[in-house]
């Protein structure tokens, strides 16, 4: 085949093919490995290795050196390059080895949000250049690396009338894993900061540890305390073993308390000590009062990130506060309003307080038969609360009615989850 | 996200504090991933074949546990060590260092081994139900639909511990061996001074033992299950005193059904061919109530292994090619995770309901076959122990090395010569 025009090729109908020489036909050995320039915005490949029969040593050679492809084997130009061995050169940080980096290994699918395996890649040849344009994780790829894709595919045409699909990703939603350090390094270009929260700590879990801890690095620590909060218990303990107690604590801090506190419980004592330790004094009493509930109580379930206000604010005040804390309150959708012992008073949902006029004193517009729990609550009690009334919050009140936290109804349902069913 | 939390972590108990971290660390230690995959481990093949040593051979093949025993700590201390590390599953490893190619092979031949497994798990039940009178016809559709409501429930953690308490069984025959008053001259003598017969039974027995306490499908499941519990480097030591105690209670056990059979069955002459006759072992022990307690120990091993093995051949495969894997998710989300486990379970459950099949053999021929296999993946996991980019500086020492090597060219030439013997006898008759 000529170069001249484009024509997809696959990886798999590369490796292990002869390389030749065009000038004397001489064969030097098969082709092993392509090395894959990251930095260009197609990736392109520069170089291939080969191995002669019957020896260790390989060796590399320009791509640009390549007359063409035949299905025999490749044949280098006559003007070709000498080859040089393999290792001896300094190896450039922006290009790798295909087999190292991506052949078999994991990559994530940032589009469909899963972690893949990859089978085969498929490049673009053009004008003597080769890019990488998709990786191919289906079930055909892994039956052309064995050579089996033909007669399956015939027989699924011949016995069901169905040709089986093809599944490619394209490479522009492709994060590579297997190389952590450069992960690392790579931090502004991670596909991943674009996940959701819930996609990203699906993903984390089919990880391997170097990669985790590649990932927790590369990420900042807003976003994966989301992640975090959305995690296989197993999964947070793991992760944070690996961190310093300082950079865990920050992160930590991040979420939410309710989140926060059932993670810290799960931790071996030693490592929950120092965790706290390195801890925000206030953030640590908060925490410590709440581990003090069974996790499927009110107490255990509430978060202490919502907004109390007193009687004689007013709706400006109230919207003033919002957008000064809104980032760092779990619960936005209610205001509650308390005396100065913090007594519950009454509430106030976001709905009221943009329909009022706005310096309206919320004592005014609150309602003031409030449905609360109490601290030993169970899930179940709760549950029924948020099933007859449709809140998103109910406030927990200790003995004296003074108010506690709020139980969100996406803590309630991360309990309740699991028992409805699959 | 919607998953179950920890089932450990939710239990009643002293105040939640206390209560959540003997949840996750209490039970590494008490029941960390060496311990259960040891107890899988003595499953309906293995009781068997131990068994059978013991009646047809006496205290002759008694020796061979001992390196036995050794190898199972070298190999399960590699496997545990890979898992802690890498982070990745056995057959994850494989296919990253070997390639499609070599991966697809590997996974036909263990999933052949683990059909003939589950199998001999399938022979275990009906033959020990069968002692209690319960027909083969009722009670594996019963077993099938008990493993397919296991995986649908998600219960698999709360049953594991039923299985793992019932496990007390292996105790009886410790306490057999004891009551029968062995001769303990005899018996230091039989480990003292090995035996080799260059016979096929005897040959094919060794490998029988070999590969019942040291199956292929093990290195798999305790790697994966180690990785499942997200240990890191720094509990090398807990892993590695788990693995230790978990391989040192096969080899306990192993050799107390050798002894008890070797001293009960083997002086009588009796020959196994029915599971009842094997459980003259306990005589001593339960009088003649000894066929209930082989029946109650023999039923539990195999419906735990039973619903293990499946599970572990699934995740195996899929993890190998980048399928979906996990109980977690839902039939149409990892059709072939789900697809895998089906298949073992009914392809082998309903195999045993062919009519008269002579099911001691089954069983004692799958664990031949693991021997046979297990080679094969022993020189991966020697390969992969070595590769600076997996283990990093965890690759193995010189001892280790020269102990795995040793153990891999063992198994191999007596994997070749016992089907040389084998394949001479066959074309003799």
């Amino acid at each position: 085949m000529e170069f001249s025009r484009h024509e997809q090729f696959f990886l798999s109908s590369l490796l292990f093919k002869k390389v030749r020489r065009a000038s004397d036909g001489r064969l030097l050995g098969k082709l092993v490995d392509l090395l894959l320039d990251l930095d260009r915005p197609e990736p392109e490949i520069t170089e291939l290795v080969y191995r002669p029969r019957w020896s260790g040593q390989m060796w590399r050679i320009p791509w640009n050196s390549v007359a063409s492809v035949e299905p025999s084997g490749l044949l280098l130009k006559t003007t070709a390059a000498d080859p040089l061995p393999l290792g001896e050169t300094p190896s450039d940080p922006s290009k790798v080895f295909l087999r190292d980096f991506l052949l078999d290994k994991q990559i994530v699918d940032v589009h469909g949000a899963k972690v893949e395996r990859v089978n085969d890649l498929q490049f673009l040849a053009s004008y003597g250049r080769l890019m990488l344009v998709q990786v191919d994780v289906g079930l055909r790829g892994l039956l052309r690396r064995l050579g089996l894709e033909n007669a399956f595919v015939r027989f699924c045409m011949w016995f069901f009338d169905y040709e089986p699909k093809e599944r490619f990703i394209a490479w522009h939603y492709v994060q590579p894993l297997a190389d952590p350090d450069r992960l690392r390094l790579q931090i502004p270009q991670s596909r991943l900061a674009r996940l959701h929260p819930a996609d990203l700590a699906d993903i984390i879990e089919d990880m391997d540890v170097h990669e985790r801890a590649a990932v927790v690095d590369s990420l900042n620590e807003e976003v994966l305390a989301d992640a975090l909060e959305e995690m296989d218990p197993k999964v947070q303990v793991a992760i944070m073993r690996g961190l310093e107690p300082e950079k865990a604590a920050d992160i930590i801090e991040e979420m939410s308390p309710d989140e926060a506190a059932d993670l810290i419980a799960d931790l071996p004592r030693e490592q929950m000590d120092v965790i706290l330790e390195a801890m925000d004094d206030e953030y640590e009493a908060k925490l410590k009062s709440l581990m003090e509930h069974e996790e499927d109580e009110a107490g255990g379930l509430m978060t202490t990130q919502f907004m109390a206000l007193t009687p004689d604010k007013t709706i400006v005040d109230a919207l003033a506060f919002i957008r000064q804390h809104a980032n760092e309150m779990d619960v936005i959708y209610y205001i509650y309003v308390v005396d100065s012992e913090s007594r519950l008073l009454g509430v106030i949902n976001l709905r009221e307080l943009l329909s009022h006029e706005i310096f309206t004193p919320l004592e005014r517009i609150m309602a003031t038969r409030v449905i609360t729990a109490s601290l030993e609550d169970h899930a179940k009690e709760l549950a029924d609360l948020f099933a007859k009334y449709g809140f998103r919050g109910i406030p927990v009140v200790d003995a004296e009615n003074r108010i506690q936290g709020v139980v969100r109804f996406k803590a309630l349902l991360e309990i309740l989850a699991p028992h409805l069913g699959k | 996200m919607l998953k179950d939390r920890d089932n450990t972590s939710r239990a009643t108990g002293p105040g939640p504090l206390r209560r959540r971290m003997l949840g996750l660390w209490g039970m590494l230690v008490l029941m960390g991933p060496g311990i259960i995959t040891s107890n899988v481990d003595n499953d309906a093949g293995g009781i068997t074949t131990y068994s059978l040593a013991g009646a047809n051979f006496g205290l002759s093949m008694l020796w061979a546990l001992v390196p036995i025993t050794l190898v199972l700590i070298v190999v399960q201390e590699m496997g545990a060590r890979m898992g802690v590390v890498s982070g990745k599953g056995l057959s994850d490893l494989i296919r990253e260092r070997f390639g499609v190619r070599v991966t697809f092979y590997t996974m036909i031949l263990l999933v052949v081994t683990n059909l003939g497994n589950t199998l001999a798990e399938f022979a275990g039940i009906a033959a020990s139900l069968e002692i209690f009178g319960i027909s083969r016809y009722i009670a594996i559709p019963l077993s099938i639909m008990f493993l397919m409501w296991l995986a649908v429930k998600g219960t698999y953690r709360s049953v594991e511990k039923v299985f793992l308490t019932a496990c007390v069984f292996y105790v009886s025959y410790v306490v057999a061996g004891f009551l029968i008053k062995p001769d303990w001259v005899q018996v230091v003598e039989a480990m003292g001074a090995p035996t080799i017969k260059l016979e096929t039974p005897f040959m094919v027995m060794l490998v029988g033992l070999v590969g019942t306490t040291i199956a292929p499908w093990m290195q798999f499941y305790l790697q994966a299950s180690v990785v499942d519990k997200g240990l890191a480097a720094k509990d090398l030591t807990v892993v590695r005193t788990d693995v230790v105690v978990g391989s040192i209670v096969v080899g306990v056990v192993a050799f107390f059904i050798i002894l008890a059979c070797a001293a009960t069955l083997h002086k009588s002459g009796i020959k196994i061919e029915e599971a009842a006759e094997a459980a003259l072992a306990l005589q001593p022990l339960a009088g003649t109530y000894c066929t209930w307690l082989f029946a109650f120990g023999l039923f539990n091993a195999s419906m735990f292994a039973a619903a293990i093995l499946p599970l572990s051949t699934a995740y195996t495969v899929c993890e190998a090619f980048g399928w979906e894997s996990s109980l977690d998710k839902k039939f149409s989300e990892a059709p072939q995770f789900y697809g895998f486990y089906c298949f073992t379970i009914f392809f082998s459950g309903l195999l045993i309901l062919i009519p008269n099949l002579p099911l001691i053999a089954i069983m004692y021929v799958s664990q031949v076959i693991n021997g046979l296999v297990l080679p094969v993946v022993l020189l991966f996991m020697v390969w992969l122990i070595n590769d600076q980019a997996v283990m990093r500086e965890h690759t193995n020492g010189i001892v280790m090395n020269i102990v795995s090597w040793v153990t891999v060219v063992v198994l191999v030439v007596l994997s070749a010569s016992t089907i040389f013997f084998f394949a001479r006898e066959m074309i003799a008759h």
